[in-house]
């Protein structure tokens, strides 16, 4: 069980809500630096892509290589079921910089206008996880622990688990880690825009930075999730690594250049 | 100048705290490790399978 708004899971109403105002206001950004409108759309529209298909490689990475780490019985997956948002971050910090160039757009550049939309996009995603229901945390006793009702996913993995007995209608408090995930993205967007407003930073460190924020905020995050998904485990701090990586090397070997004409440079 | 030495510097230290935290948790995940057997149908749908 879990809310949905015209029949449609709201889940997947978060990622169109994401969709919806970060892809404008990406395009608005890369405009406003001065970038091509419809290439800027449709880089965007690239990049949305990118994060749902890398999303979906990751989860059935995991089916194929960690069967068991999916709590979710078989019967109960439907077609939409799985993604995982870090192989989606993950697929975009590789390809994104190709989306781009074949756009004729600089990436480096083009990527630091417009990834403060990114964490954003990751605000409503995750909260469409808190209102789905899955990616729930370990039970906790923090006064900020949430309780899950009856049809959840939590519900049925402590029933399951011994955790609850028969017949209990709420879950266990437990960690709310997607409103963590939410947090966390709300900070990394704080942090992208008071130093993009800098433009002190070079060419490409902004995205690169955000990828290392988001895959070091989500390592540290990961061990309150109830269940352990070993390729999140094993992905996530290594793209953390090799992102902090780029981002230093960038600092140091990069150069901040000027922006087209007449642009406003990145969220100022 | 100095705003951009921060932010690398809160990049560098951000990825030293949550690799280091996710390290230590699969270590621990790593040593608690225990194959059980488990009926329902939260074991992969079937009547028994093997969870860690």
């Amino acid at each position: 069980m879990c809310p949905s708004v015209a029949g449609l899971p709201t889940y997947f109403v978060m990622w169109g809500v994401a969709c919806l105002v970060c892809g404008p206001l990406g395009a608005w950004l890369g405009v406003r630096a001065g970038f091509p409108a419809g290439k800027s759309f449709v880089a965007f529209l690239g990049f949305a892509g990118l994060i749902l298909l890398g999303a979906k490689l990751l989860y059935v990475a995991e089916v194929l290589l960690f069967p068991l780490d999916d709590y979710v019985p078989y019967k109960y997956r439907g077609p939409l079921h799985g993604f995982r948002i870090p192989g989606g971050v993950l697929l975009l910090a590789i390809l994104g910089p190709f989306v781009s160039r074949g756009l004729g757009l600089p990436w480096k550049r083009f990527g630091d206008v417009v990834i403060v939309a990114a964490p954003l996009a990751l605000v409503g995603i995750r909260l469409g996880c808190f209102l789905n229901g899955c990616c729930f945390g370990k039970p906790s006793q923090v006064p900020w622990a949430i309780s899950f009702p009856k049809g959840s996913l939590a519900l049925a993995y402590q029933l399951e688990r011994g955790i609850l007995p028969a017949g209990s209608s709420w879950s266990v408090p437990v960690h709310p880690l997607q409103l963590y995930f939410v947090f966390a993205a709300l900070v990394t967007t704080v942090v992208l825009v008071l130093v993009g407003r800098s433009h002190v930073v070079p060419d490409g460190a902004l995205q690169f930075g955000f990828y290392a924020l988001f895959f070091s905020s989500t390592a540290a995050l990961e061990p309150l999730r109830a269940n352990y998904v070993t390729l999140n485990n094993l992905v996530v701090p290594i793209a953390a690594v090799l992102s902090a990586s780029i981002a230093a090397s960038m600092f140091f070997t990069g150069r901040n250049t000027e922006l087209p004409v007449g642009g406003h440079g990145r969220l100022s | 100048m100095k705003r951009s030495v921060v932010f690398l510097a809160g990049i560098i230290c951000a990825t030293l705290v949550g690799v280091s935290i996710s390290v230590l948790n699969t270590v621990a995940q790593v040593g608690d490790f225990r194959p059980v057997r488990v009926s329902g149908t939260w074991a992969l749908g079937s009547e028994e399978g093997t969870l860690s």
